[in-house]
């Protein structure tokens, strides 16, 4: 119906058109389609109720309506400023006989309830027509003006925008306006009643909502003198309880941190770079600690037996550092006996007349082990270290040595217990045994006398630690060498031909070679020097023959020429023994003989006998020294002496 | 962990450090709190409830402290961490560890000492 108004108005403001609001044909469709309008509406009732009454009671609020803003209450006030948004400015511009025209054409249409708003509210309904007037007058102008600017897209945009915008401030005014009335509901029933919206009614019981101002209340001074003797008795309390935590954990830090301090200064100061360190935790104290590898296997060593591997932990007590072997607890709560041990060789002499030994020679305790109370303090820890190397070492050695007795046992060798190998010589006899290290073997240490052996057991134990070396060395060497060439190839190989220990066999092979040496001298002396006279035997020096072998693959790494000279220092023990014997028959030529072994252990002669033309007669092998007899017997009747007996 | 990740824990660290200090010598005052409040509300007359009084006691003891603490053991921590570090990721000098060179001319005569010592008694 205020369209229609409108309409009606439009031609004759034609001054207003230019002013670009976009607000009014939504303002104006939108106010009959939604709850505010609505209670816009009730509002307006309420308004015109109110004014009446306040007429009656003097107080002119419909009459004068820029009067009664100033002094109107809220609940009236909030609906008009709601209504008159947005063209309060334009409001002034209004002119008196506009609005009498805008009311006398109201006045024909309009029949309903609203005639009796715009009856006794005059200038409040002219105003309210006024929002809708200017709306429609721009409405209808700004298009037809500003096409050329604003497109239609652009104009329903800022259309929706304002639209928007317009619902948001409606909903919140009226909640205000709620708010209010709900308020004031308490004080003044009907006037809350009438403004409050139907919903409010049925949820909200009237005077539900009350506002009070206390007024702040000064406490008493005792009060105030209380309070701030509280407040600092509380702050003392908690600083107190503060500084007893800080004091404690100070205390707890500083211990801690007087033992990292003292360990860690002596892991700087005892291990060096060579060391094998990692981080590993300590599975007794649950710590995170370090660990120290002293077993061989970056030496080398094919020792699986024992992993060696020791945590560095600091002994708060005695404040020094302790290496403990990581193996010792596992196996002392597996039952197993995990005494220290050492290799100890003793050397047997046999008696002639009674199939008996008498101990000849024994090696004595090492240094190493035995407690040394002047180095203690000083080298404590690198003492635990050697000894701990000391005797991983003793273990493989004591491994290995077994592993190569099982096979020798054709040639005397026996494997008495897990601790004990056994190797027989026709005069004499060598144990190898691994002794626990208890206290009396310590004390009878330097008691015994010195026999005359002694210093040949150890040479020989000496040399059994530098030939497991060498083993060590050959697997290194052929570590770096897979490990240069393609290696997934040479793993297979590096792994199953485990390099053979060769410990005991070059060692005994010595001694073997010897007995056979002896043997083969007495069966030429008794054989040949005693039958032909003249005749001499000598021994032939032997070349260095293997000397130059090992070259057969030029390696340009210094590490493996180096490994390589270091075990070729070794051939003259590792390889096979062999003597050459020439014997010279005057007149008759000569016979040489070699003595050989293929595996150390066993000998073959050869023998050639080359007569006086210098031509070859005989060529051949022995490996039993009683053919051997019976064939030099042979040829000394046969060749020599028929030779001589020509002569 | 790397340098940089160091740096930055112990930048972490000496803040949280000087934080929860700060917070602790703060509390300590007593006339502090009053001229706060008077700045912002002028109300400096009323002390404090006693229920904040309590609560911030127990939130210094038990945050700030405790922050501390953990602070100094953060820190502790660490220099156990750039020990470790230091003493795993050592490489061993080749200048100055590697084994003297080897005299072979006496080592072998030396072995050839041990055959005629170990064998010539045998023998003898």
């Amino acid at each position: 119906m205020t369209e229609e108004g409108a309409n009606g108005r439009q031609t004759e403001d034609d001054g207003m058109r230019k002013i670009p609001l976009a607000i009014d044909p939504n303002l104006i469709r939108l106010i009959p389609s939604f709850v505010p309008p609505a209670n816009d509406q009730d509002a307006e009732e309420k308004i015109s109720e109110e004014a009446q009454k306040s007429m009656s009671s003097a107080q002119s609020l419909v009459n004068n309506p820029y009067e009664s803003f100033g002094s109107m209450p809220l609940d009236q006030l909030i609906p008009i400023i709601l209504q008159s948004r947005g063209i309060g400015s334009k409001f002034a511009d209004l002119s008196e006989d506009t609005l009498m025209e805008e009311i006398a054409k109201e006045s024909n249409t309009q029949v309903d309830t609203d005639g009796d708003v715009n009856m006794d509210n005059t200038e409040f309904a002219s105003d309210a027509d006024q929002q809708a007037i200017k709306p429609q007058q721009i409405e209808d102008s700004s298009p037809e003006d500003e096409e050329s600017h604003v497109t239609q897209e652009q104009f329903q945009q800022l259309k929706l925008n304002t639209a928007q915008s317009l619902n948001l401030a409606l909903n919140e005014s009226s909640l205000a306006l709620e708010f209010v009335s709900l308020l004031l509901s308490s004080v003044r029933p009907s006037a809350a009643n009438a403004s409050m919206s139907p919903f409010l009614k049925k949820t909200v019981p009237p005077a539900s909502l009350n506002a009070e101002k206390i007024p702040a209340e000064k406490p008493k001074d005792t009060e105030i003198l209380d309070r701030n003797l509280v407040t600092k008795g509380w702050k003392l309390r908690s600083l107190e309880e503060s500084r007893i935590l800080l004091k404690e954990t100070h205390k707890a830090l500083e211990t801690s941190l007087e033992t990292e301090h003292s360990y860690w200064s002596k892991v700087a100061h005892y291990i060096s770079k060579k060391d094998v360190v990692f981080k590993m935790k300590d599975k007794e104290t649950g710590e995170k600690s370090l660990g120290l590898k002293y077993g061989y296997e970056d030496s080398g060593s094919t020792y699986r037996q024992e992993r060696g591997i020791a945590i560095l932990r600091h002994n708060a007590n005695k404040d020094n550092l302790e290496v403990i072997p990581s193996e010792k607890r596992q196996q002392s709560a597996l039952g197993k006996d995990n005494s220290e041990k050492f290799m100890r060789v003793r050397i047997f002499n046999k008696i002639q007349e009674e199939d008996d030994y008498v101990l000849s020679g024994e090696t004595s305790l090492e240094d190493l082990l035995v407690p040394n109370s002047i180095t203690a303090g000083e080298n404590d820890i690198r003492r635990q270290i050697s000894k701990l190397q000391f005797i991983i070492f003793e273990k493989e050695l004591m491994f290995h040595l077994k592993k190569e007795s099982e096979n020798l046992i054709s040639y005397g060798v026996t494997i008495e217990n897990e601790n004990k190998v056994t190797v027989e010589f026709p005069t004499e006899k060598m144990e190898f045994e691994m002794m626990k290290l208890n206290d009396d073997l310590i004390m009878n240490h330097q008691q015994d006398a010195p026999k005359t052996n002694d210093r040949k057991a150890s040479l020989i134990l000496v040399m059994l630690r530098l030939l497991l070396v060498v083993m060590f060395k050959k697997q290194l060497k052929k570590k770096l060498l897979t490990g240069q060439k393609d290696f997934n190839a040479n793993s297979k190989v590096s792994r199953f031909p485990e390099s053979e220990a060769l410990l005991l066999r070059p060692i005994m092979g010595k001694f073997r070679h010897g007995n056979y040496l002896n043997l083969l001298q007495k069966v030429i002396e008794t054989y040949i020097l005693e039958e032909v006279e003249g005749s001499t035997v000598v021994r032939v020096a032997l070349g260095n023959f293997r000397s130059n072998e090992d070259y057969d693959e030029p390696t340009y790494d210094k590490h493996i020429v180096k490994l390589d000279r270091e075990i070729r220092l070794f051939d003259q023990i590792l390889q096979t023994p062999r003597t050459d014997l020439l014997v010279s028959l005057p007149a008759s030529g000569k016979i040489e003989f070699s003595l050989q072994s293929s595996n150390y252990c066993n000998a073959t002669t050869s023998v050639k006998y080359i007569d006086a033309t210098d031509s070859t007669v005989f060529d051949t092998k022995f490996s039993n020294f009683k053919e051997l007899e019976d064939f030099l017997h042979f040829i000394v009747s046969e060749y020599v002496k028929s030779n001589t007996a020509q002569v | 962990m790397s340098d940089r990740g160091l740096l930055e824990q112990l930048d972490r660290t000496t803040e949280t450090l000087s934080h929860s200090l700060t917070h602790l010598v703060k509390y300590a005052s007593i006339t502090e709190d009053k001229g706060d409040e008077e700045d912002e509300h002028g109300t400096q007359e009323i002390p404090e409830s006693t229920v904040r009084t309590s609560t911030a006691g127990l939130m210094m003891v038990n945050a700030q402290t405790a922050q501390l603490i953990r602070g100094v053991q953060d820190l502790l921590v660490m220099t156990r961490n750039i020990r470790e570090k230091w003493l795993l990721t050592q490489i061993p000098d080749e200048k100055i560890d590697s084994q003297r060179e080897l005299d072979y001319q006496k080592c072998s005569q030396l072995l050839e000492q041990w055959t005629q010592e170990v064998l010539g008694t045998d023998q003898g």
